[in-house]
């Protein structure tokens, strides 16, 4: 399958898992990629998250994931640390309310995409997740199925 | 043997002759009378053996005669004689004390047998009294004589205590008789012979046998006021059934112990005097011819006594004064004594010899008188040159210890004390030598007389010359430690320095060392012109002075270093960068270091003499408590020993005081340093502000999310609006924006508020329970905070009173250290209760607690055991300063791996309950 085959199946740009515990937050980011043409799936916390990516059919068919830090139960540091280490492939952005450069600099450490400090408009977030995407449809099409 | 008079009473005058003729034929004198009042009468004049009494009288009741009697005379036997027997009579004169009662007719033989018997029975009581006065006379001139002895008499029983006690005894041993009586004999000898006293005291009871009874003893006793004196004591003992007794007569021989003392001084004296002056006599006619002379004289005249003998003794050694002018015959005392008759003593003369030489006399001329006439005179004299030598000595001793006491430097003092020495005993050249150490050599460090005199060239000769350890005789002094002499060093063969000696005209040399203890420090030579003998006097008398200079030496030697470390304390206390002052009791300043004097008074002058606590630049509060204080050290109270730091101008002063220890009764003394602590103080508010700014930094961290996400619902919310085209959706999503700009608001005016309460806000009452609330709020925005379980116990506590900002300010501190311990996981538990008088608040975590070996360091500021730049070490010293500024009291938990809890506790005095 290439990856006009799946896009053509799909008809969608991609699927980006959106975790956020706040509601207010996630939802309108959610409805942005949704227009934007992404399959979006949601994730209230980093528990929800990891949840989420082991129950799917295959896990490497989420494109990005844009992940919240503060957040109750697991949180995004230690949320990331897994996807970094069970699904390295995946790309990771990171949308935080904390403009932390010891927390940026550890975060890139762990290989993340992009860190993003709240608010950040859609144009910009958009431009992130568009190369995000892109990076890991390239990467899936040519390795995996 | 003489034998009373019989007195018969009897009115019957034939009874009277008849009783009469019987007892002169037994050999009795005879009294007889008629009447009972004559009896009487008789009976209290006279002496009678017996009295025969009738009992029918015509004056008197015979009875009544025969009570009196006995009365009159209690052993005056009284036999009674009575014509009518009657049982009333018998008994009635037994009874009053008859001796016997017959009835007459009386029988002869039986009057006879009675008298007999009643005249023994009196002479046996009369001697029996007799024995018993004598004894009692006895008794009180015994008791006279020990009252009134001299002598302490002590009597003991077996057991050692005293049972009698005289007035000497009083005296010498200081006891009252009734202080004494009953005491041990032990309390009048000292501590060291009692156990010895005690010892034969027992071996006496056992034994029978003593070592001291019957001899006399010289012993020490001790008086009740502890004073020991010497006694002598003579010991008797003695048994009587009742057991052994002791007598001591004791007498107080201090002053015999001082009078023998000083005559046996007196007695060694004289003989020593004897002993050592040989005395010269020699006889003299009137015309002052010597008639006799005896050895010892001539001997020191260096004559042949037949030489002398009809020689005018003026002429030949008495013919000059010492200075050579000559004596004249007429005024010479030796021929006043056969001119005037009276006895010459002088002291101070001198007498020549046959060589030439002479020697300083005592001498005695005694005139001799034949038939009225002046004959002649004797003449006893004494070669006194030993001891004017001696006298001499004794003044260059004493000249030197002078010299030496008012001598500032050895230097100073060591010409003056050659020429003392020299003049006192008769040198001519006097030469200090001192140790060189480096070239190990003996170095000339003085002389006498001045080298521009007649001895120049040798003292020049000596002065440059440097001698070798054992070499010459001051090295070989300094060699052996002990005095040397040469008795003519021209004839020595080893002195170098002969020739020179030779022509100024020295011969004899002595050398003493220069020591006090084992150590040498130099050595004394002397010369002179004459040879002389070794003289064990004078060595003495110079390794006296030897020792003198050396103890000088050393005195010096210690003076100086002394000096030079007390020199050294005051450079030191000098250029201390600290101030220190010294004040006296008056709180005058008595020392000031330099720093001292910079700091608080002028460049250049000193803070001495001017009162210490106007010296200090203080505010009137800070010297108020500053002369508190003061008074309380000079008072000798306690001072807490904290330091107190006051300010001055720009400038900020930490100070601390102390007493001075002094010895004696000086007064004391207060010291203090000062130091300038603006520096470190600065720096201390920097951190403190800084620490402040951490926990806003926490408060800030946490506001960014708060603002931020809402900010991000509100921007995408904005953006969707600008796509949407359904008017629901528009307004739905500007009334989302509504809501999160209000939140947004809202957290703005918290933080603007918290604010504003740190740098604003006064003291007012505190809901500890809220403030724990929003401590822990604002810490869970902060980027620790994890999963942590947050469990409350709220009981009601009063409300504080107390600045809101720093009460949150400490909960925030102790939940952030408490989130930090726990990593992010665990369970914090904040608590609050009533306890007693206090209102506790507990914070307790699960983390990795706090180790034993820093839990005393937590509350130090600066102490952190975070990474550098990871923390200020100011957060607990902070929770430290808060609690305690409103009276609380801290108190730490901590177990390793299990987990920190803090205690706080206020005082709930005083304060309102909380409403609930």
């Amino acid at each position: 399958m290439t990856p006009d085959t799946y896009n053509t199946m799909t008809g969608s740009e991609g699927r980006v898992l959106v975790v956020d515990d706040e509601a207010p937050v996630r939802k309108p980011i959610c409805l942005a990629l949704k227009k934007a043409g992404y399959d979006v799936i949601e994730a209230e916390d980093g528990a929800q998250a990891i949840q989420t990516l082991n129950g799917g059919d295959n896990p490497l068919l989420v494109d990005t994931i844009l992940c919240d830090i503060r957040m109750p139960h697991i949180n995004g540091v230690d949320a990331i640390k897994y996807f970094r280490h069970h699904y390295p492939s995946v790309p990771v952005v990171v949308l935080t309310g904390y403009p932390d450069v010891e927390l940026a600099v550890s975060l890139m450490k762990m290989g993340i995409a992009a860190y993003l400090v709240k608010p950040v408009a859609k144009d910009p977030l958009l431009k992130v997740i568009r190369q995000s995407v892109g990076s890991h449809t390239l990467f899936r099409d040519h390795f995996v199925a | 043997m003489f034998t009373p008079p019989v007195l018969i009473v009897d009115d019957d005058p034939d009874t009277r002759e008849t009783l009469s003729d019987l007892l002169v034929s037994e050999g009795y004198d005879v009294q007889s009378v008629a009447l009972g009042a004559d009896a009487l009468e008789q009976v209290r004049h006279n002496r009678f053996g017996a009295v025969l009494l009738d009992i029918q009288l015509p004056d008197l009741n015979g009875l009544s005669v025969l009570k009196v009697l006995t009365e009159l005379d209690p052993h005056l036997p009284i036999i009674v004689l009575t014509g009518h027997a009657s049982a009333e009579n018998t008994i009635g004169s037994l009874i009053r004390g008859a001796f016997a009662y017959l009835t007459k007719p009386y029988n002869s033989q039986e009057v006879k047998a009675v008298l007999r018997r009643a005249v023994s029975v009196k002479d046996l009581a009369e001697r029996a009294e007799h024995v018993e006065q004598a004894l009692r006379a006895s008794e009180d001139r015994f008791r006279v004589l020990v009252e009134s002895a001299t002598d302490a008499i002590i009597l003991a029983d077996h057991g050692g205590y005293i049972i009698s006690w005289n007035n000497a005894a009083e005296r010498v041993f200081g006891y009252s008789k009734e202080e004494a009586l009953g005491r041990p004999l032990t309390v009048l000898m000292p501590e060291r012979y009692r156990q010895a006293h005690e010892q034969g005291l027992a071996r006496l009871i056992r034994t029978g046998e003593s070592r001291l009874v019957g001899k006399t003893l010289e012993l020490m006793g001790l008086t009740k006021q502890g004073q020991e004196f010497p006694l002598e004591l003579s010991l008797a003992s003695w048994q009587t059934q009742e057991g052994r007794w002791f007598s001591g007569i004791i007498r107080d021989i201090t002053e015999r112990k001082r009078t023998g003392a000083e005559l046996e001084r007196l007695s060694r004296h004289n003989q020593l005097l004897l002993n050592s002056a040989g005395e010269g006599i020699y006889g003299l006619d009137a015309q002052g011819r010597t008639t006799f002379v005896n050895p010892a004289a001539a001997r020191m005249l260096g004559w042949d006594a037949a030489e002398l003998i009809g020689q005018p003794m003026h002429a030949i050694l008495h013919h000059s004064y010492p200075d050579g002018n000559p004596y004249p015959r007429t005024a010479c005392p030796i021929y006043a004594a056969f001119k005037d008759g009276l006895i010459h003593h002088v002291q101070d003369e001198i007498f020549w010899r046959k060589d030439g030489t002479s020697f300083p006399v005592e001498y005695v001329s005694t005139p001799i008188r034949e038939q009225e006439t002046l004959a002649g005179a004797v003449v006893v004299f004494r070669d006194i040159s030993e001891r004017k030598r001696a006298e001499g000595l004794q003044q260059a001793q004493l000249a030197v210890s002078h010299i030496l006491a008012t001598a500032g430097t050895l230097d100073e003092a060591m010409p003056q004390l050659l020429g003392e020495v020299c003049g006192m005993v008769g040198w001519d050249v006097g030469l200090i030598w001192r140790i060189d150490l480096q070239a190990n050599v003996l170095r000339c460090a003085a002389g006498w007389p001045p080298a521009s005199g007649g001895f120049g060239e040798f003292l020049h000769l000596n002065y440059a010359t440097a001698i070798p350890f054992g070499v010459g005789l001051p090295g070989r002094v300094w060699a052996s430690g002990q005095p040397a002499q040469i008795l003519d060093m021209v004839q020595d063969q080893n002195c170098p320095f002969a020739p020179t000696a030779a022509r100024v005209g020295l011969h004899g040399a002595f050398a003493f060392p220069i020591k006090s203890g084992g150590a040498l420090s130099g050595v004394i030579e002397f010369f002179s012109r004459s040879t002389r003998d070794p003289n064990s006097r004078l060595m003495q008398a110079m390794s006296d002075i030897g020792i003198k200079i050396a103890q000088f030496i050393e005195r010096k030697r210690a003076d100086n270093a002394l000096r030079r470390a007390s020199e050294e304390t005051e450079n030191i206390l000098a250029s201390l960068p600290g101030a220190i002052l010294i004040s006296d009791g008056q709180h005058e300043i008595i020392y000031a270091n330099g720093s001292a004097n910079r700091t608080f008074g002028q460049e250049g002058t000193s803070l001495v003499g001017r009162r210490l606590p106007e010296t200090l630049p203080m505010n009137e509060a800070a010297r108020h408590r500053f002369r508190q204080q003061l008074d309380a050290l000079v008072t000798g109270g306690s001072l807490d020993q904290q330091d107190v730091e006051f300010e001055a101008g720009k400038r900020v002063f930490r100070y601390r005081l102390f007493s001075v220890a002094l010895r004696g009764n000086e007064q004391p003394q207060t010291g203090m340093v000062v130091w300038d602590v603006t520096e470190a103080r600065q720096l201390r508010d920097q951190l403190v502000q800084a620490e402040k700014l951490s926990s806003l930094g926490t408060l800030v961290s946490g506001m960014a999310h708060e603002v931020n996400n809402p900010a991000q619902a509100i921007l995408s919310m904005a953006e969707l609006i600008l796509d949407e085209q359904n008017p629901d959706r528009i307004r739905e999503y500007a009334s989302d924006i509504v809501g999160y700009a209000r939140h947004v608001s809202d957290v703005v005016r918290d933080f603007a508020g918290y604010a504003r309460a740190v740098s604003l806000e006064g003291e007012g009452t505190v809901d500890l329970r809220e403030r724990l609330t929003e401590a822990v709020k604002m810490v869970r925005r902060g980027p620790h905070f994890g999963y942590v379980n947050v469990v409350t116990h709220f009981e009601p506590v009063p409300h504080l009173t107390a600045r809101k900002a720093e009460i949150e300010q400490l909960f925030v501190n102790l939940i952030s250290n408490a989130v930090q311990a726990m990593k992010g996981r665990g369970q914090l538990t904040l608590a609050t209760a009533l306890e007693g008088d206090s209102s506790a608040v507990r914070i307790a975590d699960t983390g990795c607690g706090i180790p034993q070996t820093i839990l005393h360091k937590i509350f130090d500021p600066f102490f952190t055991t975070k990474e550098p730049g990871k923390g200020t070490g100011l957060g607990l010293s902070i929770v430290h300063k808060i609690v305690t500024k409103y009276g609380g009291v801290l108190h730490v938990d901590s177990e390793e791996n299990k987990g920190t809890t803090f205690t706080i506790r206020f005082p709930a005095k005083d304060a309102r309950t909380n409403p609930d």
